[in-house]
């Protein structure tokens, strides 16, 4: 089955990170992460609905440096598209908060399926 | 041993970002993974005021962080006597040559990009650790 665009995750990093901490430890961890992507997707629809570029730009670069370091990786590269309209291209702005989005979306639902985490 | 003489090993860091869903990760790497003890803050306020309690044997500080960033954190961090030898590390996921510059002019031991590999994290900060000792 064609991976959805946008969600390409590192699996093995979490892999490895998840035999060294242990299941139970690794589960509360990719919980709370989830959860704040969540979080996330609501607070990039309310700052663009506002369109409040500046803190958009600030948040995309947070999540930039988050999203990445989880393994998370077109989340990331997403982020820091949108992070770079920010600055350099305010009238791409609104586009690219949806494509991030639709990323984190569909990279909750690879992460649910990969590791049989709650949604 | 002397407040200013910095320590022989590497066990007790120091971590300071303001994203909470970040610092979750660092925590469990450092301390699951490398074996360290862990305190984390979520300013460079926050850190000020437990740095020297905790005494640190090296520090990690988020760049971009509001109110005090990372540099005014690490200028504060330097009138402190019992710190002035304390290495300090900024994460960023600013890593580009001229920025790599200015923060070393500043006075951190290294920089380390984010994103970054929590499996490899801990090794990445012991190696620093070592260099800053040479």
């Amino acid at each position: 089955m064609a991976e959805p665009e946008g969600a390409a995750i590192d699996v093995a990093r979490l892999d490895a990170l998840r035999r060294l901490i242990g299941d139970d430890e690794f589960r509360r961890l990719a919980d709370k992460f989830l959860a704040d992507l969540s979080q996330r997707i609501d607070t990039m629809e309310r700052l663009g609905a506002a369109g409040d570029v500046t803190t958009i730009g600030r948040e995309a670069h947070t999540l930039r440096g988050t999203a990445g370091s989880y393994g998370l990786q077109s989340v990331a590269s997403l982020a820091e598209r949108l992070e770079a309209a920010c600055t350099a291209a305010p009238g791409e702005v609104a586009e690219r908060l949806r494509a991030l989005n639709a990323g984190m979306a569909a990279s909750i639902a690879r992460m649910v399926a990969e590791f049989g985490l709650k949604a | 041993m002397s407040p200013s003489e910095p320590s022989s090993s590497l066990s007790r860091l120091l971590y300071v970002d303001d994203d909470p869903t970040l610092t979750l990760l660092t925590r469990i790497s450092l301390e699951r993974v490398g074996g360290f003890t862990v305190r984390t803050c979520a300013s460079g306020t926050e850190a000020l005021s437990v740095v020297e309690a905790f005494a640190p044997d090296l520090i990690l500080l988020d760049v971009m962080m509001p109110v005090m960033d990372g540099p005014a954190t690490l200028r504060a961090l330097r009138e402190l006597p019992s710190l002035d030898l304390v290495p300090v590390v900024f994460m960023t996921a600013k890593v580009q040559d001229a920025e790599m510059a200015r923060y070393r002019e500043l006075g951190a031991a290294d920089v380390i990009g984010k994103p970054y590999d929590p499996v490899k994290l801990p090794e990445l900060v012991r190696a620093i650790w070592e260099r800053s000792r040479g």
